[in-house]
């Protein structure tokens, strides 16, 4: 960008600061998770006495070998992955068949829906009866009620559609003459070009779909189907309630509930952290994408 | 739950092609801005002259496009299921529901549960937590990110412009669990910040669960995972600014400080004001997590809101008709709050719907 094409001295100290503070605010931001990091990997001595920040001090691998250890943890983190890789394909296509529709001028059904989606939005369902009708559905404790509930969220539905209607028609209609049927059109044509969309959107779902949170605290009870944040909470609040970490869990080992609150802490970010260089490629780029509008 | 990232996403798009010129906002709501498509109308924004020429009767667009109506069928279901549903079983706040007796069986008793819960002592709680917490992150929501995106905006170098909102959007994609996970870590006891007061003479303080930072602790919280997300909407709002007003503007000598309150700043306004009203129309839906994570015995008085006081009291004690009250009256304020919203929002671009 051109902006001025000599900077004043005052001005360029402006600047300079500005950078630092900018740079001083994401280190700061980043540093709740680094030192988290660092005391998952400390003595639990350490940890204890509050003296770990960003480098592990006295290095051990114990609190990883315990949470690796708990089944029931490693189930719950298999449970998210299941829920979160299931959820999102599920999402996606229920998405997209809907979208396809709504993104057709000739249908004559879009108003109806509109005035759906938007009221339903608006006015939102108190969760006493949402409890109770999904509950009636006989669908407590069956796992897939976290997928069932979130199929469609309203505003993906909306940006997909905004960008199917930006589609050119002439793919549509040489497909028409080629005797392709709705069906055809939208798998063999809409899919493949809409990648970038559905790229963003599916990352925004399995974003939600890996964090969920109230849902299984309604529907489900059994401990073996929750979810890795619900598990996390439980660490978390055992502590929390207290105010301090205690507890030995291994004479034999320098092992607080530190480390192993922090390992689990990292076990519930990490996948997000391992796919958000992606995430943040497509989320700007495919919103931009979106904006074309039919 | 509306998830806000997607409601950035939605703004995203509606500012797109809004902003590309400073008159607009100098000259206060221009004609062309309002008349820009809301987002989710869907059937009236395209071409109404041609389809009112052509318009065949259901039966006949039935007909000819079947497969369409059969594709819209699952997520009609869908919505019965998970959306009308629930709202049409609201009428349990109008009844004595009892859960062996059914919607249909349990006795009808008209307004006794709201009259309950206005003569009811929690409620006031709940309801003065819920406006002073709503009220905290509307402020800060919402001016945070705009004071950001223009410190951002003025970074020259560009790597390390990237690497800091690299850094900035990524809490936005974690759970509030883990962020409450870090923040007690963090604030806790052994955490850094104790070590630091301790170190400096001081006597350790256990923030999350003390009354009086609890608010705070939730605003710098909310401010952790969104404010950095939040800039991506004023960003490409500043990216759309004509540079021929700098250009002029550098002729006439402004300093950079005079460019951005002249120019920057008026240029993103109308995004902003569509921002704050769309986020008080949310003003009730704090969102249970983001609560409930931060909650212990101790803050219970302060931190209480609508939404974990439903969980808590409807889900756990099985209070149905009474929380129920509650979420109905909840709705209904935040139904009157988007509607109202949405209309000013209108005048200033094309609104949600």
């Amino acid at each position: 960008m051109v902006r001025s094409i000599k900077s004043t001295a005052p001005e360029r100290i402006g600047l300079f600061l500005n950078g630092a503070v900018l740079i001083l605010l994401a280190l700061v931001m980043l540093f709740p998770l680094v030192n988290i990091f660092a005391i998952s990997l400390s003595s639990g001595s350490a940890a204890e006495a509050g003296r770990v920040t960003v480098w592990p001090i006295g290095l051990q691998l114990d609190g990883w070998k315990y949470v690796f250890g708990d089944k029931s943890l490693i189930r719950s983190v298999l449970n998210s992955v299941y829920i979160a890789a299931v959820g999102t394909v599920a999402s996606l296509i229920f998405t997209a068949i809907v979208a396809y529709p709504l993104s057709k001028r000739y249908f004559r059904l879009r108003g109806v829906f509109s005035i759906l989606i938007v009221a339903t939005m608006v006015f939102r369902y108190p969760l006493i009866p949402y409890f109770l009708s999904v509950r009636a559905y006989g669908l407590m404790n069956n796992i897939h009620v976290l997928i069932f509930t979130h199929l469609i969220t309203e505003f993906n539905l909306i940006i997909m559609r905004t960008f199917f209607a930006g589609i050119p028609e002439e793919l549509e209609e040489s497909a028409v003459i080629d005797g392709a049927n709705h069906i055809q059109i939208l798998f063999r044509i809409y899919i493949p070009v809409s990648r970038p969309v559905l790229a963003t959107l599916g990352l925004f779902y399995a974003v939600i779909y890996w964090n969920l949170f109230l849902h299984p605290l309604l529907f489900l009870t059994k401990s073996e189907l929750m979810p890795i944040q619900v598990r996390l909470r439980q660490f978390i609040a055992m502590s929390a309630d207290i105010g301090q970490q205690t507890g030995d869990l291994g004479s034999l080992l320098d092992l607080s509930q530190r480390n192993i609150e922090a390992a689990v802490i990292i076990l519930g970010t990490l996948p997000i952290v391992m796919v958000y260089p992606f995430l943040q490629k497509y989320f700007v780029k495919g919103a931009l994408v979106g904006a074309i509008k039919g | 739950m509306i998830e806000e990232h997607q409601f950035v996403l939605v703004y995203f798009l509606s500012v797109q092609g809004k902003t590309g010129s400073c008159a607009q906002a100098e000259s206060g709501l221009s004609k062309k801005q309002r008349s820009v498509t809301p987002l989710m109308s869907f059937g009236r924004e395209d071409g109404g002259s041609v389809s009112k020429r052509h318009r065949e009767s259901l039966i006949t667009n039935f007909r000819k496009h079947t497969l369409l109506y059969v594709m819209v069928v699952p997520c009609l279901v869908w919505f019965i299921m998970f959306r009308l549903i629930p709202n049409v079983g609201s009428i349990i706040a109008f009844q004595d529901f009892n859960i062996y007796k059914g919607v249909w069986e349990s006795k009808w008793v008209g307004f006794a549960n709201f009259r309950y819960i206005f003569g009811y002592e929690d409620f006031f709680r709940i309801l003065t937590n819920t406006l002073i917490f709503g009220f905290l992150i509307v402020v800060f929501g919402w001016t945070v990110p705009i004071l950001l995106a223009l410190a951002i905006n003025e970074v020259r170098i560009l790597r390390i412009k990237r690497s800091i909102q690299t850094i900035l959007y990524l809490p936005h994609f974690l759970s509030w669990v883990v962020i409450a996970g870090l923040f007690f870590q963090f604030f806790g006891l052994h955490g850094v910040v104790n070590s630091v007061i301790v170190a400096l003479g001081g006597e350790p303080i256990l923030f999350v669960q003390k009354q009086w930072f609890f608010r705070p602790m939730i605003v710098l919280a909310s401010l952790f995972r969104d404010a950095g997300y939040g800039t991506i909407v004023y960003l490409a709002a500043i990216s759309g600014i004509e540079p021929a007003l700098y250009e002029a503007a550098c002729i006439d000598g402004a300093s950079r400080i005079q460019q951005i309150i002249h120019i920057t700043l008026p240029c993103i306004m109308p995004t902003a004001i569509v921002l704050l009203l769309l986020s008080i129309g949310l003003f009730m839906q704090l969102g249970f997590d983001r609560i409930w994570n931060f909650l212990t015995p101790l803050t219970w008085s302060v931190g209480d809101v609508f939404d974990t006081y439903v969980y808590r009291v409807g889900i756990m004690e099985g209070q149905y008709s009474i929380t129920t009250a509650i979420g109905l009256f909840q709705s209904v304020v935040g139904f009157i709050l988007v509607f109202g919203s949405n209309r000013l929002t209108k005048r200033i671009s094309g609104g949600l719907w």
